[in-house]
């Protein structure tokens, strides 16, 4: 029996295409914890392993309180007055309790990519970010996103982790990432809504012996996706931006960043 | 302090020792010294499981302060040989993880930090133990047969109560003789060039056999247990369900552990463990030796799929690569020629080309990657497609070169420049080998999320395309070598005729090509007429999501010329008619039938090849009834589930 191959769907010939291929970007493909992933050390100072940092869990609890979106408001991290509430929401959710040095290396020198969610004055969601330079390229990093748990399914997560990204973007970040439990699918729907990609799998990368996946959003860039810029109007991500900016507003004039540290 | 830091128990060994937490012997009373023994070597085995598995040696096997301190047991002869067999077992499993460098280089499992490893006298843990094996058998034989004991000699019992006597004398004698089969498993299959590969399997019987007695052993020592239960049945890690004695879960100055409390896997769990072990080294002492890298290939990715744990793939690897050849016995330049040639070249002039060495180390390092845990495999994987490209691309320099000198060539240059083309369409077919590997990988590591089946399925269609026609082109290079060889007059018109027979290997990759090219069809046509189907996102698109799956495959040049515009510009125009035309399930499905005759003696190809005809039937029923409902139906409702094979997809059609 002969085999016929196919170039229906566009498989190159024996020659080399003329078609030069795609530039693709010159980032690395590791978080800011690669090098403890590639080499073994493990340095708490700079870079704190985070265990099983983005914990949504988007299952619908019997004692789910019932709020509606507009009675959620959402702040910047706005001083050490909102520390508290941040250790104590996560050390309440994650699995893996962290030092208050870990806390303070986030919030002080990032706190514009912190945001707290309040309802009827009491925290209920909390996300807590860094960004910076990783390997030539300029990379946000989402360390801890927490809703408790009578607040989960209602979107929370995904405003709180939505305005974090957005002021990464704003700030040049290229990319967005993070690590999340293979088993937690809420958190791993929520960051494929998003437009993060699975980009590795890494073996019992939790003390609990569970996996994780890197998940990265990699941001459009002019030379790569010129389309997108050409039309700023045009462009669907601005508009949901900009809806969303309006939405916000209207939860009650949270919009502002904070600084203060 | 890290706020996750515990504090346990004592502060030291000696301050253990002291309060009496390791006991010995155990209890002035015979019974119940064998009852806490047999809890100990229990215990010890769910903790070696467990160490296995990727916990600190020092919070799991090196947790029993007997090891810590072996001199003290001395005066016990059960419980010396015992640890100091445990004690050399276990540094011989560390070797051989650590010199195959399986591990995740962040793993806990070779960190040893210091532990008292080692020591004089390790040696004789065979025959320690063997001595002591002797006594309970000849314990066992005396209250099997009491008319005979006199014969025996004056043999002391084993313990004080002679109806229990026949249950713990069997049930030591199979805890002792499975450490002694395994010790022996470990020696054999450490034998250069596997060696001792056919003993190791006779070992791993006995072995399977011992472990099938253990378990056996169970109820005879939950019935006469004694001492303090551990509070949760299922979880126990002992036999009888005691706690065992002389264990510590927390101290000071032992060695550095990350600062967590772990669990101890349970008994139960200890034994399936050790079973699977066995059951994945047996398989690579099963194996034959191929000399042929392509079966070698296929072997340990078969092998992989059935999960094997860090040891026996230490183990594979250990056995494939041994002082920079192939079994310690193939130098690599023979693989490589064996394979790009199809024939063995000694010559040493071959053996020293440049082309050769790099093409050998490339070799050697694919086989060690290719024996580590999927994840780690595939991202070292896509990494080496870069060292595979850029040797390649220096073949087909070195061929053109010496192709445009074509006028001026001399005898060895013509040599040369087929040496050249033959390296470079090997290299080539290995470099797409492992973008295949690199893009399934994905599948089973659940890497792709359904809106991104329909490029990974394009790419992967790309990917074994040019895969098969790597190899189609080897094969005809090969017949056209082998023919000028023989230089015999043949009858062009009657060779043209004969159609080439292609391997199974071929046509299985075509049943590949097939379902690949179906499913990225009919997941681009799902996508082009139903608006459900595909949600966007709202920080980028589809092309940033391609950039980052194809980065590394791109990077590599593999394929040239492959682009995500190219991919959109394919898919824009895909629809349902089009795929109905084609039948590529159909297609996948013919190949496969014929398939089953030429794969009867090979159950796992069988089983293969009944998966794949499975997904090709499921998706061809699916096609005809999104077509015949009308895809523009909002009711209908399309999923993709990996319920018969592990990287192609079945659609589901429902509806709402």
């Amino acid at each position: 029996m002969s085999v016929e191959p196919s170039s229906r769907l566009g498989a190159c010939s024996n020659e080399p295409a003329t078609m030069a291929s795609e530039p693709t970007s010159s980032h690395g493909s590791s978080s800011p914890w690669s090098n403890e992933q590639e080499h073994g050390a493990i340095t708490m100072v700079d870079e704190p392993n985070l265990g099983p940092a983005s914990r949504v869990v988007a299952s619908h609890d019997q004692t789910l309180i019932q709020a509606s979106s507009s009675e959620v408001q959402y702040v910047s991290y706005q001083g050490e007055h909102h520390l508290p509430l941040v250790m104590s929401l996560v050390d309440q959710e994650l699995s893996e309790p962290y030092s208050i040095f870990t806390y303070r290396y986030f919030v002080y020198l990032w706190p514009q990519l912190c945001f707290l969610a309040f309802h009827k004055g009491t925290c209920v969601g909390t996300v807590v970010c860094k960004m910076g330079e990783h390997r030539n390229t300029f990379r946000g990093y989402i360390a801890m996103l927490v809703v408790i748990k009578p607040y989960r399914g209602k979107g929370i997560a995904t405003e709180l982790v939505t305005r974090s990204i957005q002021v990464m973007m704003e700030s040049g970040c290229e990319e967005v990432t993070l690590e999340a439990e293979v088993t937690n699918k809420g958190a791993l729907a929520l960051y494929g809504r998003l437009g993060f990609i699975r980009a590795k799998r890494l073996f019992r990368y939790y003390l609990n012996g569970v996996d994780a996946f890197r998940l990265k959003l990699l941001f459009p860039s002019p030379q790569l996706n010129p389309m997108l810029f050409q039309n700023k109007d045009n462009y669907d991500m601005n508009m949901v931006q900009e809806s969303d900016r309006e939405s916000r507003c209207h939860h009650g004039g949270c919009c502002e960043h904070h600084y203060g540290t | 302090m890290d706020a996750g830091m515990e504090k346990f128990g004592y502060r030291s060994v000696e301050e253990a020792i002291e309060n009496g937490a390791a006991p010995i012997p155990f209890s002035t009373d015979k019974t119940t010294d064998i009852q806490c023994i047999i809890d100990v070597m229990d215990h010890l085995l769910s903790c070696e499981a467990a160490w296995h598995k990727g916990y600190p040696l020092a919070q799991t096997v090196f947790s029993c302060i007997y090891l810590l301190r072996l001199e003290r047991t001395s005066s016990h002869a059960l419980l010396h040989s015992y640890c100091r067999m445990i004690r050399t077992t276990c540094n011989s499993v560390l070797s051989v993880v650590s010199d195959a460098r399986t591990h995740e280089e962040e793993d806990l499992f070779i960190m040893a930090f210091g532990l008292p490893l080692k020591g004089e006298g390790d040696k004789k843990c065979l025959s320690m133990l063997s001595a002591v094996e002797e006594t309970i058998a000849r314990q066992l034989r005396a209250c099997k047969n009491p008319t005979k004991k006199k014969v025996l000699g004056d043999m002391e019992p084993l313990q004080s109560n002679p109806d229990l006597e026949e249950g713990y004398c069997k049930a030591l004698l199979s805890r002792i003789r499975f450490r002694k089969y395994y010790y022996h498993v470990l020696m054999c299959m450490r034998k250069a060039q596997g060696r001792g590969l056919e003993l190791a399997r006779k070992h791993i019987a006995s072995c399977l056999a011992e472990l099938a007695s253990i378990y056996g052993s169970s109820e005879f020592l939950m019935a006469n247990a004694h001492g303090i239960r551990q509070a949760v049945i299922e979880d126990r890690t002992t036999a009888s369900g005691c706690q065992p004695i002389g264990f510590h879960t927390g101290l000071d100055n032992v060695a550095p552990t990350p600062p967590r409390a772990i669990k101890i896997i349970s008994w139960k769990k200890a034994l399936e463990y050790f079973e699977k072990l066995l059951q994945d080294l047996d398989i690579i002492c099963s194996f034959r030796l191929d000399p042929l890298l392509e079966d070698v290939l296929q072997f340990v990715v078969q092998f992989q799929k059935s999960q094997p744990d860090l040891v026996a793939r230490a183990h594979l690897q250990l056995l494939l690569v041994q002082d920079g050849k192939l079994y310690g016995r193939d130098p690599l330049s023979d693989v490589i020629s064996r394979a790009a040639l199809s024939q063995v070249i000694k010559d040493q002039s071959f053996q020293k080309n440049e082309f050769i060495i790099q093409l050998g180390q490339l070799v050697i390092n694919l086989l060690k990657i290719l024996c580590t845990n999927a994840a780690w495999q595939r991202r070292k994987l896509g990494k080496i497609l870069q060292d595979w490209g850029a040797t390649a691309a220096q073949l087909q320099l070195s061929s053109k070169r010496e192709v445009d000198n074509v006028l001026n060539i001399r005898v060895e240059e013509e040599e040369s420049m087929k040496l050249s083309k033959h390296l470079l369409c090997w290299t080539e077919e290995q470099t797409y080998w492992i973008a295949g590997r690199f893009l399934m990988l994905g599948f089973e590591l659940e890497l792709y999320s359904p809106s991104e089946y329909c490029m990974v399925y394009w790419y992967l269609y790309i990917v074994m395309f040019k895969l098969l026609e790597k190899a189609q082109l080897r094969i005809v290079q090969t017949n056209d070598s082998s023919k000028k060889k023989g230089k015999k007059k043949r009858d062009p018109l009657k060779d043209g005729a004969k159609e080439i027979q292609y391997p199974s290997h071929i046509l299985l990759l075509q049943c590949y090509i097939n379902l690949s090219e179906g499913l990225a069809m009919m997941l681009a046509a799902l996508s082009n007429e139903n608006s459900n189907f595909e949600k966007p996102s709202i920080f980028n698109t589809e092309q940033e999501r391609f950039i980052q799956h194809f980065e590394l495959l791109q990077k590599a040049h593999v394929p040239e010329g492959v682009s995500y515009i190219m991919f959109k510009d394919l898919m824009n125009h895909v629809n349902f008619s089009t795929i109905m035309r084609y039948n590529y399930f159909g297609a996948a499905q013919l190949i496969a039938r014929d398939l089953k005759g030429r794969f009867s003696g090979d159950p796992e190809k069988m089983s293969e090849l009944r998966r794949v005809e499975q997904v090709a039937e499921h998706n061809k029923i699916a096609l005809n009834v999104i077509c015949q409902a009308g895809i523009k139906d909002p009711s209908l409702k399309v999923s993709f589930e990996f319920t018969h094979h592990a990287c192609f997809a079945i659609a589901v059609v429902k509806r709402s």
